[in-house]
């Protein structure tokens, strides 16, 4: 190349990175998938044009090109990304008017996978990357099923069929992306707003679905599944070999099958009232190393804690959705900035305690949220909590990013998603509009 | 595979004249030598690995059969390219789905670190400039700065004057220049 000047050779450096690394080439399968099907070559025997031979020595092509280059990636990591430890971000799905679509942050290409007059809606991604649930119906009606696709959108299923549940419905994949933790709520309704029954579908249908509640408790009141986190908090990553709850006076640990039961009740929390039966107040970090609890005290506030998995080192700590490597959490708030009242994420990590506030960022994204403003006592918490202005936030939706170093924050339904670095707080507006929270397809990570 | 290793950049117009009389082991000489440069170029150009990648498919098979065109041996790079990035215009225009969509950066840089001058142009900032871009200039971009064609060669298999392509290209730089930073 002739000689550049500074800006053309950080253009170069630039473009190099965007094009990708060069890769292995089977140059002699293209040479001779080439050489063996080309009717040029073969003189005036097979002029006669009516055979699309350059149709077909491109899809040959194509063909022998895909599979070396699916032989590289395949040479250098696994096919399926570690559940355990942060994974490199592939693709984002997602729901817009009623479709669900893969979209590639990378390009900003996207494309309509799951289309048709049915309301779909809430992608998620399996842990394993290979498959996509979404609900498909009104969520908070009789009417409403959960559909599983693979990752193109083929080999459409119904796992659960409609009238599982009478009164809203949630999920998340076990971490083995076997199965699919259903929250729904039946007749006779215990309390006025969401019971927070839970069961255990089989993705592949090699088992009829099964309740889990009881013997786990309920969660009345709310939602049991953590909608931030990429798979049901309550089962133990990898394998989804204990199923974790509260229990009457110590945290439970289930096997899988919920006949035997082994209780963990660390000395530390002794002081507090009987472990809640708050289905999200326990979770497992995603390397299974750790837990963390939220737990009712004597004057109805909550109190949270991380403690190893075998109940010892407690600390008192903010608990929200674990990153990736299990370092740090996530969670929402109100912003104490009375210029920019709104929700903010706060990122807290679990060996110093330090948080960060997203909310520092200049990005916009922190807006009054879809609950109407009501007057109430001043609070810290926002999603479905007031804001100390007396106004409500809430985001639609948030999640870590797959490699842990980012957050994805839709703020409203029909808005762009925003990615901020929980380092740096730069932030990345992506290019669709979503309706319901993203799921981040997890890759296998790259080492640099 | 032993094939294409004994032999060097010096024997290129001998495998061009070997591929044009059917020889394959030299056609995959000519894969093996530029099929990531075609590959990459393809891709700056669409914005999709899955599109260059087809692209690049479709051109070896048009290669195959028109190899012998190719009088100017050094010229083969800038060629081959060029048929590429044809085709990969062609599958573009076939698959709208596929077009290269805009990413609005919203970066808060109070918090970011200063820019290494010697490092490429931040990611994010490039790919918005270049989806701003058509793909005339996107084709113009990657053939010098990521193939490193000079006008010449570049304006030779485009058809357009030498003179009229540093011109664009000028046209161009300055533009990037202006909404990239020069560091």
């Amino acid at each position: 190349m002739d000689e550049l000047n500074a800006f053309e050779r950080r253009l170069a450096a630039g473009l190099d990175a965007y094009a990708g690394p060069r890769r292995p080439v089977n140059a002699v399968a293209i040479a001779r998938a080439a050489g063996a099907t080309s009717p040029v070559r073969r003189g005036t025997l097979l002029g006669s044009g009516r055979v699309p031979w350059r149709l077909m020595v491109a899809a040959a092509l194509l063909v022998v090109s895909l599979a070396a280059g699916a032989v590289f990636v395949g040479s250098q990591h696994p096919q399926l990304p570690p559940v355990v430890g942060p994974a490199g971000n592939g693709l984002v799905a997602y729901s817009s008017d009623g479709d669900i679509f893969v979209g590639d942050p990378v390009t900003g290409t996207s494309t309509a996978i799951v289309t048709g007059p049915e309301p779909d809606s809430e992608p998620m991604f399996s842990p394993d990357g290979t498959h996509i649930a979404f609900i498909r119906g009104d969520p908070w009606s009789d009417d409403v099923t959960i559909v599983v696709v693979s990752d193109d959108g083929s080999d459409e299923r119904v796992v659960m069929p409609a009238g599982l549940s009478d009164r809203g419905l949630g999920f998340a994949w076990t971490p083995d992306s076997a199965s699919i933790v259903v929250n729904h709520d039946n007749f006779p309704f215990t309390t006025p707003y969401f019971d927070g029954e839970l069961s255990l579908v089989d993705v592949f249908g090699r088992a009829e679905p099964r309740l889990l509640t009881p013997p786990l408790p309920i969660g009345p009141g709310g939602p049991y599944l953590n909608r931030n986190a990429p798979f049901a908090h309550m089962f133990r990553p990898p394998n989804a070999d204990v199923i974790l709850s509260g229990g009457a006076n110590a945290l439970h640990l289930w096997d899988v099958d919920l006949e035997s039961m082994t209780e963990l009740a660390p000395e530390e929390l002794s002081r507090f009232e009987p472990y809640s039966t708050c289905g999200w107040c326990v979770a497992w970090s995603p390397d299974g190393s750790m837990i963390s609890v939220a737990l009712n005290v004597p004057d109805d506030a909550i109190d949270t804690f991380v403690m190893d998995a075998d109940g010892t080192d407690v600390r008192a700590m903010p608990i929200g959705t674990w990153s990736p490597d299990s370092s740090k959490m996530a969670l929402e708030r109100c912003s104490t900035n009375p210029e920019r009242p709104g929700a903010v994420i706060v990122v807290v990590d679990i060996a110093s305690g330090d948080e960060r506030v997203l909310g520092a960022t200049s990005v916009e994204t922190k807006t009054e949220g879809s609950v109407p403003p009501r007057p109430s006592e001043e609070s810290e918490y926002c999603g479905w909590y007031e804001g100390p202005d007396g106004r409500v936030y809430d985001y639609e939706g948030w999640s870590w990013t797959p490699d842990g170093r980012s957050i994805v924050m839709l703020e409203r339904a029909g808005t762009r998603p925003v990615v901020v670095d929980v380092e740096t707080g730069d932030a990345i507006e992506l290019p669709w509009e979503a309706d319901s929270a993203l799921s981040w397809r997890a890759r296998p990570a790259i080492e640099p | 595979m032993a094939v294409i290793t004994s032999r060097t950049a010096d024997d290129i117009p001998g495998m061009i004249v070997a591929a044009a009389a059917g020889d394959t082991d030299a056609f995959a000489f000519l894969v093996n030598a530029y099929h990531e440069d075609m590959r990459r170029v393809c891709v700056v150009v669409t914005g999709d690995e899955g599109i260059a990648e087809e692209a690049v498919a479709s051109a070896w098979a048009i290669a195959w059969r028109k190899i012998g065109s190719v009088r100017d041996p050094s010229r083969v790079c800038a060629w081959l390219v060029s048929v590429s990035v044809n085709e990969a215009r062609q599958l573009l225009r076939a698959r709208k789905r596929h077009s290269v969509v805009e990413i609005q950066v919203h970066a808060t840089r109070e918090h970011g670190v200063g820019q290494d001058p010697g490092a490429g142009i931040d990611a994010i900032d490039l790919r918005n400039a270049l989806a701003r871009l058509d793909q005339a200039d996107r084709t113009l971009l990657a053939m010098r700065y990521l193939a490193g064609f000079n006008a010449a060669e570049i304006a030779d298999v485009t058809g357009r004057s030498a003179s009229g392509t540093r011109a664009r290209l000028a046209r161009l730089l300055h533009r990037l220049e202006k909404e990239l930073g020069d560091g």
